[in-house]
């Protein structure tokens, strides 16, 4: 245990592996409420596109490290994928889930010959599509802290502001609240959480993240408040947990995190079920 | 206040006077709640003007001074939200973002006017539908409109949820507030309405003492000479083209 404390690879991976495990339940709080828990998918889908294309511009620059955009170009292609989702959301288009299937499939295939061009192997597209913690720089933990903190004093800040407009859009306007911009806020939140949570859970496990823990927490809270408190502390412990257990066992901590969220639910599931048994 | 309406509704024009209870009656797909929507700007007008508190509709209008009461329909999400919580989003507006200082006890006090206090930290979803309607009022109430509009408060609703949105309603009344309640029928709140309107097939086919006053006659479904011609097809909704409240 000291020994995996005293890693200093250890040391960043459960620095960022912390920073995702607060980070993503708080949008996956507003995703649950607006009933788009599968957004993060669809973004974490468009994001593939855009790490490839910023493998693609790195190869053209010369990089020296051709992975070095890929970031960027994750965080550049999920914005304005979520953006985009956003604007036939709140248009209400009548073929808006086949538009967005279009967009979320077009990521993921784009992504993937994107990424053959650019001369990435098998292995480069898995890192991202099941998380790579285990090669975290500190300039990632940099990047990850300071994503996250922006997520987190947006998510948490405005909470009073962003729950009016989840809960009753039409009343926020009647409120005159900048339903637009703070829709747009979540959208953007959702975009960066999604770049930040890649490294650790991976685009197509991301949006787990993002909702497992909500659903176990909405088991127990009784209000939009407690919910998100508590959702935060399970992505933190599961995510810290996972990381952790990957040190002693060779697993996939992407895999293992989700996995131990997914059987934390079962089990806080079958506990309420006893538990009103009981109180009958 | 004053509207003058078109396509859901026809040329409906009206003003509503500073401290003016109005009941806005009619049939199921009357209008009335387009009516209401579109005064409030939510749904968009093709014609008309809309003036609220004397400034036509838009970003300028004193939202803060305005408290809406939505059917319910609208009310819940994905997550369970407590009493408290929903009633605190009616503080914010739109030079407010964050709730002021003193909002958890303004909330617990705007759900005490509607005898519902104890049922603060309750998930509004564990609520009976008066509950829940009763929670949505108080929303409205916590930031102590100068005009109160309500969507059928009372449609559907319990007796003692009933009462305690009269009682709520006198308060406002002697307070000075202007309150328009879209309504089925004035029923057990036609002691407090000054005056109605009452609508059909988005014409207004009625404008003054409330209904009650005449018997069941000046409801739509009886013989009734229309003051307006209507300008488009029956029962195709059109928005108000004019509606003003005196500050």
């Amino acid at each position: 245990m000291i020994d995996m404390l005293m890693d200093p690879f250890m040391q960043r991976a459960l620095i960022v592996a912390g920073v995702v495990g607060l980070t993503g339940p708080v949008i996956g709080t507003y995703l649950v409420q607006r009933r788009m828990s599968l957004l993060g998918d669809g973004i974490g889908h468009v994001a593939l596109a855009g790490v490839a294309a910023g493998w693609l511009a790195g190869s053209a620059a010369n990089l020296a490290d051709r992975s070095a955009w890929a970031v960027p170009g994750a965080i550049v292609f999920a914005t304005i994928g979520a953006l985009t989702i956003e604007n036939i959301r709140s248009r209400g288009k009548v073929a808006a889930d086949v538009i967005m299937a279009i967009l979320f499939y077009g990521g993921i295939a784009g992504g993937v010959l994107l990424m053959g061009l650019a001369g990435g192997t098998g292995a480069n597209l898995l890192g991202y599509l099941f998380g790579s913690i285990s090669t975290v720089s500190s300039a990632d933990v940099t990047v990850t802290v300071a994503l996250g903190l922006a997520v987190l004093i947006v998510g948490l800040g405005l909470r009073p502001a962003l729950f009016s407009v989840s809960h009753d859009n039409e009343f926020a306007r009647t409120s005159g609240i900048p339903v637009h911009l703070l829709n747009v806020a979540v959208a953007i939140g959702a975009a960066l959480t999604i770049t930040v949570a890649m490294r650790v859970v991976g685009l197509l496990l991301v949006s787990g993240l993002m909702i497992v823990p909500v659903a176990i927490a909405q088991l127990f809270a009784k209000s939009f408040a407690s919910t998100m408190n508590i959702a935060m502390g399970i992505g933190a412990l599961v995510c810290l947990t996972g990381l952790s257990l990957t040190y002693f066992y060779d697993m996939q901590p992407g895999a293992l995190i989700i996995v131990l969220a997914i059987g934390l639910y079962a089990f806080a599931g079958l506990v309420r079920t006893l538990g009103t048994l009981v109180t009958r | 206040m004053s509207f003058g309406g078109n396509a859901v509704l026809h040329d409906v024009s009206l003003t509503l006077d500073r401290g003016e209870t109005l009941a806005i009656l009619g049939p199921n797909g009357s209008g009335k709640s387009t009516l209401v929507r579109a005064v409030l700007g939510v749904l968009p007008s093709s014609a008309g003007s809309v003036q609220l508190f004397g400034t036509p509709l838009g970003r300028k209008v004193p939202w803060a001074r305005i408290g809406y009461v939505p059917q319910r329909v609208s009310a819940g999400g994905g997550v369970s939200a407590s009493a408290r919580e929903v009633v605190t989003s009616g503080l914010l507006n739109s030079r407010r973002i964050f709730p002021p200082r003193d909002a958890r006890a303004r909330a617990v006090a705007a759900l005490d006017t509607m005898g519902i206090a104890d049922r603060a930290e309750d998930p509004v979803d564990n609520l009976s539908g008066g509950q829940q309607q009763r929670v949505l009022i108080a929303r409205a109430l916590v930031r102590e409109p100068d005009l109160l509009i309500l969507d059928e408060p009372v449609a559907g609703v319990d007796a003692a949820s009933q009462a305690a949105f009269a009682d709520a309603l006198r308060v406002m009344k002697d307070a000075g507030a202007s309150v328009a309640i879209v309504m089925h029928e004035t029923g057990s709140l036609a002691s407090l309405i000054d005056r109605a309107i009452v609508l059909d097939q988005g014409c207004k086919v009625h404008d003054g003492e409330p209904p009650f006053a005449h018997g069941a006659h000046a409801l739509p479904g009886h013989d009734h000479v229309h003051p307006h011609d209507a300008d488009g097809e029956p029962g195709v909704e059109s928005l108000p083209r004019d509606f003003r409240v005196k500050s």
